[in-house]
């Protein structure tokens, strides 16, 4: 077994992760202050109105106010995925394998959820 | 609800709890909405406030990568493999074991002080346990911290019944973690609530993709908290590094006693989320 005494820090996985996080997120905060903007020009607007996933597509795909702020949901959902999608790839550079295995792993239970919640 | 959401936002972001508990409750009571469409603003706001605090925490250097990785292993599976735990207790009995255990904790981390708590990076370690070794810079202690983490069995345990009970009693994962992490693993509580916020977007994502698939999203009003939360967790992410340990420690048992209180009130039948 290995020794070490030499204090690990979490490799340059901290800045590339840093960069997405924040990249992702001030994106769809835009995408979400122009659909509340262009929302509240609309008149009659209930802000609990809820859509069904086909017209939340619809709504994304005419570019509606709804679907802009959509789009911005979807971007904060998409955020950690993609987090954790560069985490395998950065970790697979640095050859850790049990760091790759363990991203996959939570990407595989995260499907697996997806996949029995929908069925 | 974006003054409301703001507050949420800075709470969570400085204890690495998603607020999930309060969110829910809140947007029953205020707006009478359907508590399917209330948790699904309640996840996608904890992943706002997950990747908005950790983007700034894993700037600081307070974010222990590789043990958040490890642990959010466990909790996810935890959360997606269902409520192993209601097959051995009742959802109330478990409010009350849970409510008792918070404000055991709570007391505890007040006993024991920080300093007897963190191990610092001395003497030889398995290649494992190294991996998980970590140090960040202190700004309110003006001094680098650096530390191993301990019993990362226990952890990984704990982090499991975390994620199991979060769907089962609408926990989130952080108000377990923090305290498991700062006592058990011995990781310095700024540490623990900047990992804990990293690890809280990937258990919500899974959820809420499952919320959103099947049509229970209000997206004006997921927007309003979303932004309110992102204003409010920069806020708190901006704190966070300027306080002491022993505050952070003292504001969390706080938060531990008002959700043991609250789980003692959800087993009594007295509020419903």
């Amino acid at each position: 077994m290995t020794i070490s005494r030499e204090p690990v820090v979490d490799s340059n996985v901290k800045t590339v992760l840093y960069k997405i996080l924040i990249a992702g997120i001030l994106c769809a905060i835009i995408f979400l202050i122009i659909g509340l903007i262009t929302l509240s020009s609309t008149p009659g607007v209930d802000i609990t109105e809820e859509l069904s996933l086909e017209e939340l597509i619809e709504e994304i795909t005419s570019l509606s106010a709804m679907g802009i702020l959509g789009i911005g949901i979807l971007l904060i959902i998409a955020t950690p995925l993609i987090r954790i999608l560069t985490t395998t790839i950065v970790f697979f550079k640095e050859r850790d394998r049990f760091l790759v295995a363990i991203s996959l792993i939570v990407l595989a239970i995260i499907a697996f959820g997806f996949i029995q919640g929908s069925a | 609800m974006l003054l409301i959401s703001v507050a949420i936002g800075v709470i969570g972001s400085i204890l690495g709890i998603g607020g999930g508990i309060f969110i829910v409750p809140l947007l029953t009571l205020i707006l009478d909405i359907d508590i399917r469409i209330a948790a699904a603003t309640s996840l996608v706001a904890i992943i706002v406030i997950s990747s908005t605090s950790s983007s700034s925490y894993l700037h600081e250097g307070l974010v222990n990568v590789k043990l958040g990785m490890f642990l959010e292993t466990f909790t996810t599976a935890g959360a997606v493999i269902g409520a192993v735990f209601v097959v051995i207790l009742e959802p109330s009995m478990i409010e009350i074991v849970l409510g008792v255990a918070l404000v055991y904790t709570a007391i505890y981390m007040q006993l024991k002080k920080e300093e007897n708590i963190i191990h610092k990076g001395e003497g030889p370690l398995s290649a494992f346990r190294s991996r998980f070794r970590s140090r960040f810079r202190d700004p309110a202690a003006n001094k680098v911290v650096e530390y191993n983490v301990e019993n990362i069995g226990k952890g990984a345990a704990s982090s499991f019944i975390a994620g199991n009970l979060s769907g089962l009693v609408g926990i989130g994962g952080g108000i377990i973690k923090v305290p498991v992490m700062n006592i058990w693993m011995g990781v310095p509580i700024k540490a623990a609530t900047a990992t804990s916020n990293f690890m809280l977007g990937v258990t919500a994502v899974a959820s809420a993709i499952v919320y959103i698939s099947n049509g229970f999203i209000a997206p004006a009003l997921t927007a309003v908290v979303a932004i309110g939360i992102f204003l409010g967790a920069t806020i708190g992410t901006r704190t966070l590094p300027r306080i002491s340990a022993g505050r952070v420690r003292t504001a969390f048992a706080v938060i531990l006693v008002v959700i043991g209180i609250l789980m003692f009130m959800k087993a009594a039948g007295l509020v419903v989320s």
